[in-house]
């Protein structure tokens, strides 16, 4: 009986083991620390186990051949609203919607980004809201939502472009809600002392909050981020000020003309995530010429790491390793290119300590590229989540019906 | 004096036109395919007068060191310079030959400017498709110094599809309001009928009013009919119509499924001008596939003899719907099919939509290698604004889609000159030519590479930082 437990026990202790790969002989991009000519990835148990030269793995262990290519962690998507059916509610401020029941797993969207290598996906309601609702954070593949699932209620989306072009009703509107739910939480947990509930523990389910508030009612305790989308560099300068008197975690989500604003952001090390449009294009009042505004240079001159987006609709900026390339017309390094679709990007969206980088006990999401992602001719020839291999390009059916077989 | 003075400034003038500019670099594309490297190029009196290998010598050389020199881009179908957009067509009526969309144009607007900081220095701006026989189209510079837009070549747009009949109402045939076309067919018969009314004047020996010439130069060859033609559907129709009206000289412009047409256009030796645009507005309207497409096609999408290629899982899903009496998602309607799609196969990759391979998601980029592989004349044009969207950017990612780096440079210069008959002056770098060309940082087809210098016809518009003559 106990023998027969014992070779249950061994029999799972196998499966689990038997997960072990070995990505061999490719050029590694680690995206932390040097790139090395030559050398393998191990992976055991989902999480990387070691990277460098000559590493060997027992004989159970999947066995990808990397020679000639590139090995480089899965980009990383730092914001999107794709993959739903609608990015907002028509309603502005809605703090109880979660994206998690917009998402539709058969979008061509996830089928795109398991392509592209995009294997990490925050997920967030889009911008045309005051407070949207939650966000995830998402893989690219599985059958059902839950499948995708990385990490459930990432945070709350706010955004401070006015939909209707009055910022002073907007505003009022944030605070509003924002005032409500404070007020809620500080009555409920005046209850509750009251109560006096004994191990001081503080439990949000225990308040009975009014289900509607939750969320926002996480945000203001600082357990959930509040994503801020800013338009200008005034809706940059008021979403500091929220974060200072809400005592909001804040990860701002930039657009173009938010660059005067820039200077504000130095030294602060918040989490900032730069739209998908590098350039940003502005006429000069007096003249009428065109000013151009490089936003990847100004924030790095302000001393301010960021990720970057993609537009899925364009043609090149829908990949991250074409905003990558771009990045580097921009006038970034190589490096700092990279950083921004991957660690950088993993640490702007909360990520860092499992994904963005080849390091030893991160996540296992690797990709196997034919080419140098800056080369522009890079395919994901092997995208690999979670230590299993997850997409081979030679068995893409799309690929496969758009070139023809043996391509 | 005076006059002495005038002369002193012309001649000048005259010294300063004639002077030598040299442009080094690490390399030069020729346009045609051919690389020389490393790389001088001579210019001139806005022409190009010698292209070595060898130092030149000039009274200014530009050394753009590592940089490589490509001709300047020939974008064959833009609406870049159209100030008032929305505004591209005469919508009084849908046959308007005589409107020229050159009369729209300005040189110095921003989008132009744009396209030149691109690197693109010749259009083709063309009238926009919401009108059956919209007018003429312009080959014009984008540097607006040049010495107004030479009139080389005449174009008449012709479009073909929906867009004409777009927010017509039929209206039962009553009314000041109802108006046709309505449908594809009555956007055909519109063309068929101006063409064959102006053939049989001719025929006839009758007088044509100056509206209708622009038809009568298109049936006697002195000017090309661009044909707009979204899908592949068009396509075939203006081969068709191509054919019957005996047309000669004929430009096709649309991207959606083209390469299915790739033979016939081919046989008919009708070029091609490949754009993304299209596409892109084709996608929107239709839908981007998945549950979209089984939307969009009805069932039918998820065939039963393709589940084999779907996921075990889903295999068993579906087989665990069978068992409740679904046997084949074939046979159900549009809307169990679109429940079952919920209920079963919500993977990427392995979702109902996903099962057939909707070819509607094929980038230009792609078929731009079908196209070449069928032996079709095509460019890539419909070049947009913002980065991503370039025209440069079809070319660069048309070679991560299998195209031959060399032609699908050339599918920015010499080809897109070609189709519209402007070769013997634009497209590649050639002594004679006029100096148009742009100095990447490096690779051209390599997203890094930035443009550091362009010149209009003899002209540096965009310099380099670092190099600023010698």
């Amino acid at each position: 009986m106990i023998l027969r437990s014992i070779a249950v026990f061994l029999a799972a202790v196998a499966l689990v083991a038997g997960q072990d790969l070995l990505v061999r002989g490719g050029k590694v991009i680690p995206c932390k620390g040097a790139e090395l000519a030559e050398a393998d990835v191990l992976v055991r148990n989902g999480r990387i186990e070691a990277v460098g030269p000559g590493l060997s793995a027992d004989g159970s262990a999947t066995v990808i051949d990397a020679r000639g290519r590139v090995i480089m962690p899965g980009f990383v998507l730092a914001h999107t609203s794709e993959g739903m059916d609608r990015s907002n509610e028509m309603v502005p401020v809605t703090p109880f919607i979660s994206v998690l029941d917009g998402v539709d797993p058969s979008r061509p969207f996830f089928e795109d980004c398991l392509r592209d290598g995009h294997l990490t996906i925050a997920l967030m309601p889009g911008e045309r809201t005051i407070i949207g609702g939650t966000g995830v954070i998402l893989r690219p593949r599985g059958l059902v939502v839950e499948d995708l699932l990385q990490v459930d209620n990432a945070g709350m989306k706010l955004s401070l472009i006015p939909s209707a072009g009055n910022r002073a009703a907007h505003l009022a509107k944030l605070r509003a809600a924002l005032d409500d739910a404070k007020q809620h939480l500080e009555r409920k947990q005046a209850e509750s002392t009251a109560a006096a509930s004994g191990n001081g523990r503080f439990d949000l389910e225990a308040f009975q909050l009014d289900r509607r508030k939750r969320e926002l009612a996480r945000m203001l305790r600082g357990e959930i981020p509040a994503w801020i989308a800013c338009g200008t560099a005034a809706d940059v300068d008021q979403a500091l000020r929220l974060a200072d008197e809400y005592k909001l975690k804040i990860r701002l989500v930039l657009g173009g003309g938010t660059w005067r604003a820039f200077s504000l952001l130095t030294g602060k090390n918040l989490p900032v995530i730069l739209d998908s449009e590098f350039e940003f294009r502005e006429q000069d009042p007096e003249s009428g010429e065109e000013v151009v505004r490089n936003l990847p240079q100004m924030l790095k001159k302000a001393g301010v790491k960021f990720a970057v987006t993609t537009a899925p609709s364009s043609l090149g900026r829908r990949y991250l390793w074409y905003q990558a390339a771009s990045l580097v017309r921009s006038g970034l390094t190589r490096e700092e290119a990279l950083a921004a679709v991957t660690c950088d990007a993993a640490d702007a969206i909360g990520m860092g300590a499992r994904k963005g980088s080849l390091e030893p006990g991160k996540d296992a999401d690797i990709l196997v590229l034919t080419d140098d992602p800056l080369s522009g001719r890079a395919w994901v020839e092997t995208g690999i989540i979670g230590g299993k291999v997850a997409y081979e390009r030679s068995k893409d059916p799309r690929l496969t019906e758009i070139f023809g077989v043996g391509r | 004096m005076k006059k002495m003075q005038g002369l002193l400034v012309l001649l000048l003038c005259a010294a300063a036109l004639d002077a030598q500019t040299v442009i080094k670099a690490a390399k030069a594309h020729l346009g045609d395919g051919r690389v020389v490297a490393p790389a001088w190029v001579a210019v001139s009196g806005g022409r190009i007068t010698e292209v070595s290998n060898e130092a030149l010598s000039g009274d200014e050389v530009v050394d753009c060191g590592a940089g490589e020199i490509a001709p300047g881009f020939i974008d064959g179908w833009s609406s870049a310079g159209l100030a008032r957009a929305g505004a591209e067509n005469e919508e009084g009526r849908e046959v308007t030959p005589q409107v020229n969309i050159a009369a729209l144009y300005e040189p110095r607007h921003v989008s132009v400017k744009r396209r030149l900081a691109q690197g693109v220095t010749t259009l083709l701006v063309r009238p926009g498709t919401r009108a059956v026989i919209a007018g003429a189209a312009q080959v014009v510079p984008t540097s607006p110094q040049s010495s107004t837009p030479r009139h080389e070549g005449a174009f008449l747009c012709v479009t073909l599809g929906l867009d004409p009949a777009a927010g017509n109402s039929g209206g039962g045939g009553q009314g000041f309001y109802s108006r046709r076309p309505n449908s594809r067919m009555g956007v055909v018969y519109d063309v068929r009928t101006s063409f064959t009314q102006v053939q049989e004047a001719l025929k006839a020996g009758t007088a044509i009013e100056a509206d209708w010439m622009p038809l009568v130069a298109a049936l006697k060859g002195e000017c090309t009919v661009v044909w707009y033609t979204e899908t592949e559907k068009e396509i075939w129709t203006a081969l068709r119509l191509i054919d019957e009206l005996h047309i000669p000289h004929n430009i096709c412009a649309g991207a959606v499924r083209a390469s299915g047409a790739a033979a016939d256009l081919k046989a008919r030796g009708v070029p091609l001008l490949l754009g993304e645009q299209h596409w892109a507005q084709y996608a929107r309207q239709r839908g981007r596939g998945g549950m979209d497409a089984v939307h969009d096609h009805g069932a039918g999408t998820l065939h039963s003899e393709h589940l084999h290629e779907v996921e075990p899982e889903v295999r068993a899903r579906l087989g665990a719907l069978a068992a409740q009496g679904i046997t084949h998602p074939i046979d159900t309607s549009e809307e169990q099919l679109f429940d079952l799609g919920q209920d079963c196969c919500m993977a990427p990759g392995v979702g109902a939509g996903e099962t057939t391979v909707d070819k509607n998601r094929v980038p230009v980029t792609t078929q731009a290698r079908e196209l070449v592989r069928a032996g079709v004349l095509c460019a890539f044009a419909g070049g947009g604004d913002s980065a991503g969207t370039h025209l440069l950017d079809y070319a660069r990612l048309a070679v991560r889609d299998g195209l031959d780096p060399a032609r699908a440079l050339s599918m920015l210069t010499l080809e897109p000159a070609r189709i519209l008959g402007i070769a013997k002056h634009k497209g590649s770098l050639e002594a004679g030519k006029d100096a148009d060309l742009v100095v990447f940082s490096g690779d051209p087809l390599v997203p890094t590479s930035t443009p550091v210098l362009v010149m209009t016809e003899g002209r540096i518009v965009l310099r380099p930082a670092a190099a600023k003559g010698e």
